[in-house]
């Protein structure tokens, strides 16, 4: 039996007009498949199953399945003999079996190895992360320890420095001494930023700010180095902002003080300039920090790389040109924006931009207080300090503004009931010397004992002792407002500004602390050590009025801190053990260590208020 | 033993969650101030567990190691308002059955 001339033409036809094949081509596919029909040859099977796995085309498929099927039907339609149909019917069972059923069962079998592969390849995946984890979290927790004993290291050599001890060239050795361990700090600091964001270890703590106030922070964070580089003019310049802004602050301003220091390591003379600008989009408030210097600037080929680790490595600077790629990293993580122009011999401008979904209107707490200004001639007009006075206005403020230096003596010497809460002074350097002296002489008189008198936009370094409060620059709304309940505080804690150290090596606790204290001490000034060397560095440097020690720490726990502080032969201030042990044996060693006494985990802050009320009334009563 | 966010340890962080904004409340504070303070402790919860979990994988873990680290998961838990975990975590310190502390872990 065989396909009959009309039958092989058919055939020869549909196969050129469906797979585009030619006459020649089309032919021998049609003996082939003859011979499989007719002789049960399998050869055009196999060809057509690497056809479907080549083209792996479900139109291809569907193409060829329906060719079968309209061959399959116009064979058994010609014909009457009932064998040729049953011969018909098996050639053509095969030709599905295999091309379409074989098929299904390879691929679920290949879906089964599939997923056999991932399992195994997720296990590996998972050990693999693991011991990376273990490897960073080492890396992390030995630059910890490495930045602890830094501390340590640094806070008694300046200790030695400031007991000027050493002369000549003893002196100078140990100024080397204290730049290496800074450099090293600094270092050490960069790789354990650069281990955390690579570990996703990085946390962004978002909260309520205020951007002036933060950029203040990061003026004061550079202060010496703007106060030393005489050659430099340092600009800065803000939009008023009435608002506060939702974000992580802590991670913005180590982006521009990173900005900053660059700034400043690249720039012999000229300026460097920080700049605040912000704008209202349909989603948020967009702002702009940038930092622009007069420095040796940058190639293109420099600026392309600049976010890269190492980039900007000079053996004359130091560090290891980590900064800018640390910035970048935590722009990324931040979800912010960085850009930078350069030009060499001319300046660089560094700028990051970020846009706050969630802002909050800044209700100031001044109702009903007296808030005055002496603002001199070249400053009434400047936009900052016109939208200011405006808006302590409108949140009930009474605002006077004196415009000249007679008119403000006059009121201060005669003045009897109209005394404000608030005086502040944007005037000319001689000026404020002019004021200072006066103010003096008001309280010398007991007059003018419960204004606060402040010192804004001062700029130069003058030597001011009366005024209660001293801005380099425009005060942002926010100190006001600090400087005011500072004012009730102080009465109600009798004047006492508070220092407190707290030692914990876990971050939250140390969190808990600072959030308890500042509640009813927001003018504390709370200091955090993550471990006992650290915080046995720290008392080293700075006199507490009170300190919290955990008391299982790893290195060195709170009994070790408390003998090693007292074999210091230093004062110390009371040290409360800080505990979750409450055993009778671990009061006992409490005290016989000399402890003042025990602030139980978890951290309650009523408890917490009566030490430190006890604290500020000792004080007071001194 | 690992735990990733999802897993079934997610229960015992979720549970704490939950607690430690009650806890935290009652003091007067605010949702935004509270906010950060609970993320990151929830964070450290995670690693103290993960710690704990990876030194229970050991057979015979250290003793001060093993304790170290249930001294630090109970004070943070009882910082963080789970007082029930914690106290459970404070029992682990003088057990000798380091399996009833597996279970533990695998029970969440």
């Amino acid at each position: 039996m065989r396909l009959n001339t009309e039958q092989e033409h058919f055939f020869i036809e549909r196969i050129k007009k469906e797979f585009g094949r030619p006459e020649e081509e089309a032919a021998e596919t049609v003996k082939s498949l003859q011979k499989l029909l007719y002789e049960g040859d399998m050869k055009i099977v196999y060809y057509l199953q690497y056809r479907v796995f080549k083209e792996n085309d479900p139109a291809y498929t569907r193409k060829l399945l329906n060719f079968l099927f309209e061959g399959y039907t116009y064979l058994y339609d010609q014909t009457d003999n009932q064998e040729e149909k049953e011969k018909l019917g098996v050639g053509i069972q095969q030709l599905f079996t295999f091309l379409f059923i074989e098929r299904c069962t390879y691929a679920k079998e290949m879906e089964e190895q599939s997923l056999v592969s991932q399992h195994i390849l997720k296990s590996v995946s998972d050990r693999l992360n693991t011991v990376l984890k273990t490897q960073e979290s080492m890396i992390a927790n030995l630059s910890h320890e490495m930045r602890t004993s830094l501390n340590t290291i640094h806070g008694y050599l300046s200790i030695i420095d400031e007991s000027k001890a050493l002369r000549g060239e003893q002196k100078f050795q140990l100024k080397k001494a204290i730049h290496g361990a800074v450099s090293l700090q600094s270092l050490v600091k960069d790789i354990l930023n650069i281990t955390k964001i690579n570990s996703g270890q990085l946390e962004i703590q978002k909260s309520f700010f205020d951007m002036e106030e933060m950029l203040l922070q990061c003026i004061d964070h550079l202060s010496i180095e703007i106060k030393n580089r005489q050659r430099i003019t340092f600009e800065y310049e803000s939009m008023f902002a009435p608002f506060l802004v939702y974000g992580d602050q802590m991670h913005m301003m180590e982006i521009l003080i990173n900005f900053l220091t660059n700034a400043f390591k690249y720039t012999e003379e000229g300026f460097v300039r920080l700049k605040m600008a912000y704008k209202k989009e349909p989603k948020g408030i967009r702002a702009v920090f940038s930092v622009s210097d007069s420095g040796i600037g940058m190639t293109p080929e420099q600026l392309q790389d600049v976010f890269n680790p190492y980039s900007r490595y000079q053996k004359k600077k130091q560090g290891l040109g980590l900064g800018m790629h640390i910035t970048k990293q935590l722009a990324d993580r931040l979800g912010g924006e960085l850009e930078v122009e350069s030009e060499p011999g001319v300046g660089t401008t560094f700028s990051f931009s970020y846009l706050f979904e969630k802002t909050r209107d800044h209700q100031p707490d001044v109702k009903g207080k007296k808030i005055y200004f002496y603002i001199e001639k070249s400053m009434q007009e400047r936009t900052y300090v016109k939208e200011k006075i405006h808006f302590l206005k409108q949140h009930g403020a009474t605002v006077k503004t004196f415009k000249s230096e007679n008119s403000l003596i006059n009121f201060l010497l005669n003045a009897q009931k109209d005394i404000p809460d608030i005086l502040s002074v944007l005037s000319e350097p001689q000026n404020y010397t002019k004021i200072d002296a006066l103010i003096y002489y008001l309280r010398s008189g007991k007059r003018f004992e419960k204004t606060v008198f402040i010192a804004e936009n001062m700029r130069q370094h003058l030597s001011l002792k009366y005024f209660d409060d001293l801005y380099e620059y425009c005060a942002p709304v926010k100190i006001y407002e600090k400087l005011l309940k500072k004012e009730n505080t102080s009465k109600k804690s009798s004047g006492v500004g508070l220092s407190v150290l707290v030692v914990d090596d876990t971050e939250t606790n140390l969190d808990i602390f600072r959030l308890f204290i500042g509640k009813d001490y927001p003018n504390a000034k709370v200091d955090l050590a993550g471990g006992g060397y650290e915080g046995v560095g720290m008392c080293k440097v700075k006199q507490y009025d009170i300190i919290f020690l955990d008391l299982k720490m790893p290195g060195m726990n709170g009994f070790e801190v408390m003998r090693k502080l007292k074999e210091l032969n230093m004062t110390l201030p009371p040290i409360y053990a800080f505990t979750a042990d409450v055993y009778k044996s671990t009061y006992d060693k409490i005290f016989e260590y000399g402890f003042e006494g025990i602030l139980e985990k978890p951290l309650n802050p009523e408890h917490l208020n009566e030490i430190l009320q006890r604290i500020t009334n000792a004080e007071t009563a001194e | 033993m690992k735990f990733y966010k999802g897993s079934p340890m997610q229960k015992l962080l979720n549970e704490t969650k939950e607690k430690a904004y009650l806890f935290l409340r009652e003091f007067g504070f605010e949702e935004d101030e509270l906010e950060p303070v609970i993320a990151k402790g929830l964070l450290d919860l995670e690693n103290t567990i993960n710690h704990l979990a990876v030194v229970l994988e050991k057979e015979n873990p250290e003793d001060e190691e093993l304790d170290g680290v249930l001294h630090g998961l109970k004070g943070l838990l009882f910082q963080l308002g789970n007082h029930d975990a914690a106290n459970k975590a404070e029992r682990f310190r003088y057990t000798d059955d380091l399996d009833e502390i597996r279970r533990w872990l695998a029970s969440f």
